[in-house]
């Protein structure tokens, strides 16, 4: 592995450097040949591509993480995936920057460079980005983000308890992910998980407020009546010889606890007298009750709600599953195909790229009628607009499906990729007679959009015919840029 | 069959009636009387329950509407949460609306806690205690008691339903006469006709309840307001402390209220329909806890009333000897009249016999034309459809009934069983036999 590097940094890119230091002090250590030193400034993804891993100084904690949740946002799989290592001298016990990391880098101080195991561990997800990066070009939706990641590190997605996330639990990388908006956080886990790519098993439950999913909430007991807080409670106590029943205040006598009903003095508990609950008294009006109301306050909103209207979740560690693992290499089509969009009639890219060979073939060889279209519909800002959907993402994918099914005939052919968009043929229709049709659909797959989410598509549909010179590879090619 | 029904009729041809007074003495002399009494009282009832009564039940009412008073229900039991939900409905339908409803639960190990946290949660019920260890009946109808609101309580056993005006017209004999202390509504038997032992019980109830007690109460010497449905006033059960330890507690409280010179009121036109032993077997059982308390707190804990003093007060003098008599008395004297037939008559038995069922025949069928004509609509209807089981009424009361009274009084008479019976928790009872209670 050590070669691997040795090679990607002297045969491929000699300009490569082993690592970029990132600090907003003077280390007191200075540049060697495999080390670039940054110090402040802003960053850009571009400046991590010449390093095989970036080391971030720890010293200050909020600057580290800055400058990791900068790294795990970028949308290029060179940036987020990227091994970053803190240092510090002291330590770092930061469990979040820690998950965010990929660990301390302890002997970068002393002027050498990665060895061993650290070297190792970064050789192996140097050999991932490079297989993703030869798959072309896949939309890097979180969703691929987070199995790529974890497809990199090898490792499982666990939970991290923490006190400045609104549930109490987080996970660090999807959280760079989302800032401000943690339950897109557990919904992209839940849509990851229900598509079959991430496995999870419950370690924990937290109970969130139903308002605002804060799981920091104050139980109170209250009184049913008024809802005080202010009660007293007294031991209620039974006398058995007369069978009076009262609180222990109604015991009360000048010489010793005795019974109001008959006068006869209490002796031992158990033997004349027992004590079988407890009763409350609201000091707020005067109501008599056994079981107070349990309230929840959420400490954020402020909401008050019972227990039983709070929102439960499970809180689980994630393994990426084989279909996880195979989608981070080939994008999300493969999960989809056997998903919900499968079952409204798109049918897989293999079969539509077959089809379409197929009609290419046949009008190559019966030059008469009319030319099939292929149509492209590309949306630009998918990736922002993922992040919006969040776990409505799968049920919108099928809504958009039906849309175009339903403006199609049913001769027509639908597929999807997730790096090109919905891909229609359709069957003896010439691309001038497509306009009107492809035109509605596009106004519906806005409309549809706009009311689901906040971020205006940019919506692009693009027509070719099939005429025997079409060539499927080198349109999707064109569509999707160098 | 046809030669022994020659041989009956020519015995009651050839009887004369000195005769006829030997070998029926006891129906004649106690029971006849008793009966014969007990008739006229009704129809001297019925007839002065007329406009005078009716004008004075309309000051009543408006009386009571006027002060509209806080009643709180009492409903104390050990697992009877099945029940409550139908008996908080047919309290919250009722017409008189100012209540609070208070459900005790007296160590229940089924799921009425939790049935009665649901009630209470929703409104339902007012205020719902538990204790976790079972203390006993008197313990949690006083807990109930402790925490009550209302100038009355009304008592009910969570097995029962009201009719839609029983706490209004419960209530209106305390706007009639200030000296009430309490009032008893009528008691009838749910679903009449399900099965035997339930169908006998409910023409006994209607007969010892609807009309006996109805007479009991013109008389002044009810003595007992049932802890099924039964009304007080709070103040005075604040004075008295509650119930006392039972078993027979509704009874005692009773004797209580009389010994403090309260009047005890029988309301007809308020009735509750509760649920009844449905074998023989159970029946036997409760029974014997009710006959044991005759002994335990008449002759014996309230033996007092019984001898002339301060407070001496006829009423209660009279309805202790009318309880004491015709309970325990004439229950003795049914065995000296069959030892007496055996002895002196054993070769007449076979006639003697069927004209002693014959002569209770008629007059239980008596009995219940007098409740068909005098009973409310849903009485007369009840009356009716229960004459069927008139013919089993002489062997129901007669035998069975009277042979688990004798065992019952026997028992605690020389065993007070009463003590041992684990209707109450042995800690209860233990202290009580210690002090004599």
């Amino acid at each position: 592995m050590e070669k691997d590097l040795q090679d990607d940094r002297e045969n491929k890119d000699p300009k490569m450097k082993d690592a970029l230091f990132i600090s907003n002090r003077n280390p007191g250590f200075s540049n060697n040949a495999s080390i670039e030193f940054y110090a402040g400034g802003e960053m850009s993804g571009a400046m991590f591509h010449s390093c095989h891993a970036v080391v971030v100084d720890a010293a200050d904690l909020g600057f580290a993480e800055h400058v990791l949740r900068t790294i795990r946002r970028d949308p290029h799989p060179l940036v987020y995936l990227k091994p970053a290592y803190l240092y510090s001298e002291a330590g770092v016990q930061d469990d979040f920057l820690l998950e965010l990391s990929d660990g301390p880098a302890p002997r970068f101080g002393e002027g050498g460079t990665f060895q061993g195991p650290d070297r190792e561990r970064m050789g192996a997800i140097a050999r991932k980005i490079e297989l993703f990066m030869q798959r072309g070009n896949i939309a890097e939706t979180v969703f691929i983000k987070m199995v790529r990641y974890l497809a990199s590190r090898g490792k499982s997605l666990e939970p991290l308890m923490r006190i400045r996330s609104k549930s109490g639990f987080t996970f660090p990388f999807l959280e760079c992910q989302f800032p401000d908006r943690e339950h897109l956080m557990f919904e992209t886990l839940d849509w990851l998980e229900t598509a079959g790519l991430l496995s999870g098993s419950q370690v924990d439950a937290i109970h969130m407020c139903g308002a605002c999913d804060c799981a920091f909430l104050n139980f109170r007991e209250t009184c049913p009546q008024c809802s005080s807080v202010k009660f007293s409670s007294e031991d209620l106590v039974h006398h058995f010889v007369c069978g009076y029943v009262g609180p222990e205040s109604d015991f009360k006598g000048e010489r010793g606890p005795s019974c109001p009903k008959c006068r006869k003095g209490l002796r031992h508990i158990g033997v004349d007298h027992d004590r079988p609950s407890v009763v409350r008294k609201c000091r707020n009006c005067d109501h008599d009750f056994q079981e107070p109301v349990l309230e929840v306050v959420c400490l954020q909103c402020r909401k008050i709600s019972r227990p039983e209207n709070l929102s439960p979740r499970a809180i689980k560690k994630y393994q990426l599953t084989a279909l996880g693992e195979a989608t981070s290499l080939s994008g999300l089509d493969l999960a989809q195909g056997t998903g919900p969009a499968g079952l409204i009639g798109l049918i897989g890219y293999e079969s539509f790229a077959s089809l379409i060979n197929q009609e290419n073939e046949r009008k190559k060889r019966y030059k008469s009628g009319q030319n099939s279209t292929a149509a492209f519909l590309t949306i630009g800002n998918k990736g922002e607009m993922s992040l919006e959907m969040g776990r409505k993402a799968s049920r919108i994918s099928q809504e958009l499906a039906k849309i175009i099914k339903w403006s199609l005939r049913s001769t027509d052919v639908i597929s999807y990729r997730s790096e090109f968009g919905f891909m229609f043929l359709m069957v003896e229709t010439d691309p001038t007679r497509s306009d009107t049709v492809l035109g509605r659909i596009k106004t519906e797959i806005e409309q549809l959009l706009q009311e689901n989410i906040q971020v205006r598509p940019e919506i692009a549909i693009r027509c070719w015919p099939i005429d025997g010179t079409f060539s499927l590879e080198q349109t999707l090619s064109e569509l999707t840029g160098p | 069959m046809t030669d022994y029904l020659e041989d009956l009729y020519f015995f009651w041809q050839s009887i004369d009636a000195e005769k006829f007074l030997r070998l029926f003495w006891v129906f004649l002399v106690f029971d006849f009387g008793r009966f014969a009494f007990f008739q006229c009282a009704l129809v001297l009832e019925h007839f002065l329950g007329g406009k005078q009564a009716r004008r004075k039940r309309a000051l009543a009412r408006s009386l009571l509407r006027k002060e509209n008073p806080l009643v709180s229900v009492i409903a104390p039991g050990k697992n009877e949460g099945r029940h409550i939900p139908a008996l908080a409905e047919s309290i919250r339908a009722q017409s008189y609306r100012n209540l609070e409803i208070i459900v005790v639960d007296d160590g229940s190990n089924d799921d009425t806690p939790m049935i009665c946290g649901k009630l209470l949660q929703s409104g339902r019920i007012d205020k719902f205690f538990r204790n976790p260890i079972r203390g006993g009946k008197a313990s949690a109808a006083n807990l109930a008691l402790r925490y009550c609101r209302g100038k009355y309580v009304l008592h009910l056993d969570a097995d029962t339903h009201l009719g839609p005006l029983a706490i209004e017209n419960m209530l209106c004999p305390f706007y009639e006469d200030g000296n009430i202390g309490a009032v008893a509504g009528d008691v009838r038997v749910n679903h009449p006709l399900r099965d035997l032992p339930v169908s006998l019980q409910a023409l006994e109830y209607l007969k010892k309840i609807s009309l006996g007690r109805r007479v009991a109460s013109f008389l002044g010497i009810l003595r007992i307001v049932s802890g099924a449905f039964g009304v007080f006033r709070k103040d005075v059960l604040d004075r008295i402390g509650g119930w006392d330890v039972g078993p027979g507690l509704d009874g005692d409280i009773t004797v209580k209220f009389r010994k403090l010179g309260y009047r005890i009121a029988f309301e007809p036109a308020a009735v509750c329909y509760t649920n009844v032993p449905d074998s023989f077997r159970k029946l036997a059982v409760q029974r014997r806890r009710w006959d044991r308390s005759l002994i335990r707190f008449r002759l014996r804990k309230h033996s007092d009333i019984l001898i002339p003093d301060a407070n001496f007060k006829w009423g209660t003098f009279l309805a202790f000897w009318e309880n004491i008599v015709f309970n325990l008395v004439l229950d003795l004297k049914w065995w000296i009249y069959i030892i007496d037939m055996g002895f002196n008559f054993n070769h007449l038995a076979r006639y003697v016999l069927p004209m002693n069922y014959a002569l209770y025949l008629v007059t239980g069928s008596v009995q219940l034309l007098a409740a068909v004509l005098l009973m409310d609509k849903e009485g007369k209807i009840r009356a009716v459809k229960l004459a069927v089981f008139l013919p089993l009424m002489p062997i129901y009361t007669g035998v069975f009934l009277r042979v688990v009274r004798t065992y019952a009084y026997f028992q605690e008479f020389f065993f007070k069983a009463s003590y041992f019976d684990p209707w109450n928790p042995w800690k209860v009872s233990s202290q009580a036999k210690a002090a004599g209670l």
